[in-house]
Order: structure tokens, then sequence, then C-alpha cells
């Protein structure tokens, strides 16, 4: 599992593909999400910028591709059941499948060790 | 874009557009952050889940602490931080409050507190000493501090008056009609009280108060709670939208529009406000050290002089 500094978690899941989502940090930050708009299939998303957008019971945000890749599945549950999302969100919460255009860009991202000490603020 | 929509179909208000935020890190967010965990501080930005958060830390360097620890003895329905029974007091605080200002470099801080009504002062000795200790420590920096109620005891609030804080502030938070439902163990009056204790004892010391909107009051209420203020002679006062923290608190009743906000600050301005700031992410801390700047700029022409 592979995170990043906006909370989003990366995790491969064989060739070059990853599924993606919110961490459990990320979602205690957030709050009770109720709203979320995700991406299309086949969109392409690009490593920082915004992908997704979501709702919470006090403001909206974006999410921030953690990768460029190529939407390849979305989590169809979501659209009925958002509660995943606070419930279980490195798990059944996840967000969408996606094809990396390049495996070394998951150098750029934090491993599980250094997330923790990120949010432990011993960077 | 083409989206698939995902939603909990209850019927919730969406959020309009001014309500976006940007979560994205800076390194001055980090600076901030490392030395909020080092120091062991509690920060109401943090534990309130202040929207403002990465724009404050991200972009202003800053941070309101929260002294006394992170555990409230009230439950107020609109606020998360947490609740209970609270922990001893650290002594060590008031000084690590201090060298963090100084080491953050702040020219104005907000320090904020829990409510301890578990204390037989209700910790105004704390906050007593630990504006020393930012004064020792950074003594050029401008110093705003948001208390509770003490319960309107005269003894406790002198002595926090008496430190001097550039900023004495104390928050009504919401119209009169709304206040037993809202706020809890407070009461309106006591917190006009409060702030008329502060000006009384020494009126060279600025009042502040906030409140928020979109819980079910009317405009007129909103206008009635500054008329009120300004009794007291409270010269600044913030106006903010309500945001629900989680599904267990109030829900908003409605969402201002920028507009509306505008015209609740000519309001204030009308009614004799020196400064007021009115919109839907103004916190009670939000953009303090800017709005202390222009607020001693208006009050102060030796001040404006200098430039
Ligand atoms: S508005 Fe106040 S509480 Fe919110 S992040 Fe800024 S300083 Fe912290």
């Amino acid at each position: 599992m592979y995170y990043t500094k906006t909370h989003e978690w990366l995790k491969p899941i064989g060739g070059n593909l990853a599924r993606i989502g919110i961490s459990k940090q990320g979602i205690e930050e957030l709050g009770t999400i109720e709203f979320m708009e995700l991406p299309a299939i086949g969109t392409s998303i690009k490593h920082e910028a915004p992908f997704a957008q979501i709702e919470s019971t006090k403001v909206s945000s974006d999410l921030y591709a953690p990768v460029s890749g190529e939407v390849t599945e979305v989590n169809a549950e979501l659209s009925s059941e958002i509660h995943l999302l606070n419930s279980d969100p490195e798990g059944a919460g996840w967000l969408a499948v996606i094809r990396l255009d390049s495996l070394e860009s998951l150098a750029t991202l934090m491993t599980e060790e250094s997330y923790k000490q990120y949010i432990a603020g011993e960077t | 874009m083409d989206t698939l929509s995902a939603s909990n179909k209850t019927g919730k208000l969406r959020k309009p557009p001014w309500l976006k935020i940007d979560r994205r890190v800076t390194a001055t967010h980090e600076r901030v952050k490392n030395v909020v965990k080092n120091e062991r501080l509690a920060t109401v930005c943090e534990e309130a889940n202040c929207p403002n958060l990465h724009e404050c830390w991200g972009q202003h360097g800053t941070a309101t602490f929260m002294i006394l620890g992170e555990v409230c003895t009230r439950r107020c329905r609109f606020c998360s931080v947490k609740t209970g029974l609270p922990r001893t007091i650290d002594f060590k605080e008031p000084n690590r409050v201090g060298s963090s200002v100084a080491e953050l470099g702040l020219k104005h801080v907000v320090i904020t507190m829990v409510d301890r009504d578990d204390l037989p002062d209700g910790g105004a000795k704390m906050v007593v000493e630990t504006v020393h200790a930012i004064r020792r420590h950074a003594p050029e920096c401008a110093v705003e501090l948001l208390t509770s109620d003490f319960m309107a005891r005269p003894a406790d609030i002198f002595s926090i008056v008496d430190t001097k804080p550039d900023i004495m502030s104390h928050n009504i938070e919401t119209v009169k009609r709304l206040t037993p439902q809202i706020r809890s163990r407070a009461s309106y009056e006591r917190s006009l009280r409060v702030l008329e204790m502060s000006y009384e004892h020494d009126s060279s010391v600025t009042t502040k108060s906030s409140l928020m909107v979109g819980l079910g009051e009317t405009v007129e209420e909103v206008v009635e709670a500054l008329q009120d203020l300004r009794k007291v002679d409270v010269s600044i006062c913030n106006i903010g939208q309500y945001l629900q923290p989680t599904a267990t608190h109030l829900p908003v009743q409605k969402y201002y529009h920028p507009d509306e906000f505008a015209l609740l600050k000519g309001k204030a301005y009308e009614l004799g406000f020196t400064h007021c700031e009115s919109g839907a992410l103004v916190r009670s801390s939000y953009h303090a050290g800017e709005d202390y700047e222009s607020f001693r700029k208006k009050i102060h022409p030796l001040y404006r002089n200098k430039g």
C-alpha cells in the first residue's frame, strides 16, 4: 500500500494496475461523506491533479490523483453504498482501478511506514 | 466532465461552490504540523476539523492553539471537540506554546481553550501563564485570546484581562433564541456579560465576538445579536457559515450566499463595529493576524502614518 500527502492510497494489484482510494486518516479529516463524483471509465488522470470531487457534511474538495494513468474501473457500489467510504475506506470503499502510465511513478508515493511518520509529524 | 455520481440519496443539501476547499499540502503546512506534533500541542484547527486548515497552516503558516487539553467539559451541538472528563493540567504547556509561537515566527497568535468547568478557576491561571510565556518567548507577537465564559466569575476574567491581550475574544456563537439548543451550559446573556466585564475592567483591551449563521436564525435575529454586542462595546465581530462537523451534529439549515454575508458585514459597520469579517469560511481565528493589522490601522492614526 502507498499513500499521498493528501491522503489518497494506492495498492498495486498486478501488472500495471492499481486500486486507489481515500485513507483512513483522510476520511477522519473529511468527516462523514455525503456525495462523491468519480471519473468515468477511460478518463485519463494526472499525477497530483484533481480527479474526483467529494462532499462531506462540512465542505467539498477534490481528490488528487496519486499517479498518472487511465481509469479502467470504478467502484459502482459506492453509488448506492456511499457509507462504505466511512466504514471501510481502505477496503470496500475503494474508488477506482487505474492503469498506471509508468510503474516508476510509485516511487513518488509514501510507503506505509513513511506515511505513518508523516501523519505523526516526524518528517 | 463525464462523471458517475454517487450519493447517499438522503436529500442532503449539496455544497455551494464557495464551500470547496483546497487540500493540497505545502512545505509551510508541514512545518506547522511538525512543530504542533513535536511540542504535543492541540490545535482547534485539527480538533474542530476546521475547513481552513490547509489555508491557515499551508499559506499563512499559522495555527490556533487550544490549551488545557483537548477534552471539553461542555457538549455544544455544533462543535466536534471531544467532550468528557479532561486530563490533569499540563503545567509545562504554556512554555511549549510560547516556544512554538517563537519557532513559527508568528506575528499574531490566537490562543483558545476547552471549557474546564472541572477546575475551580476554569483554567484562568493557565491562560494567564500562557500569555506570559508567549510574551517571554515572542515579545513582538500580538496575542488574541478566545476564552470560555468562566461562568462570568469576575476574578478569573479580570486576571486574564490584566495580562493585556491584544484582543480578548469570547464567542456568542449564535443568536439569542437558538442559544439554549446549540450551546451547552452557556447562556447568551452570560456571554455578553463576559464581554462587558472585560471592557469595563480595562477598556484599552479590544473585545471581539463571533457567531455562526445557518442554524435556523433569521437575519433580523443576527442583527439583534450584533446590536447586543455593540451595547457592551465589542468592536470586532466575525460572522461565518455553520458547517456540520459530522452526521451526528446539527444539520445546516441554510447556506448563506456571499452576497448575504456582505450584507451582514455592511450591517455590522453600520452598527459601529470597527472591524468585521463576514463570509462562509470565516471563523473566529480566520485571518486573525491580517484583520488585527487592518483594525489597528483603523483605530490608530499614528500607526496609520507609520504605514
Ligand atoms: S480558521 Fe482558525 S481554527 Fe480554522 S484553521 Fe484557521 S487558525 Fe485554525
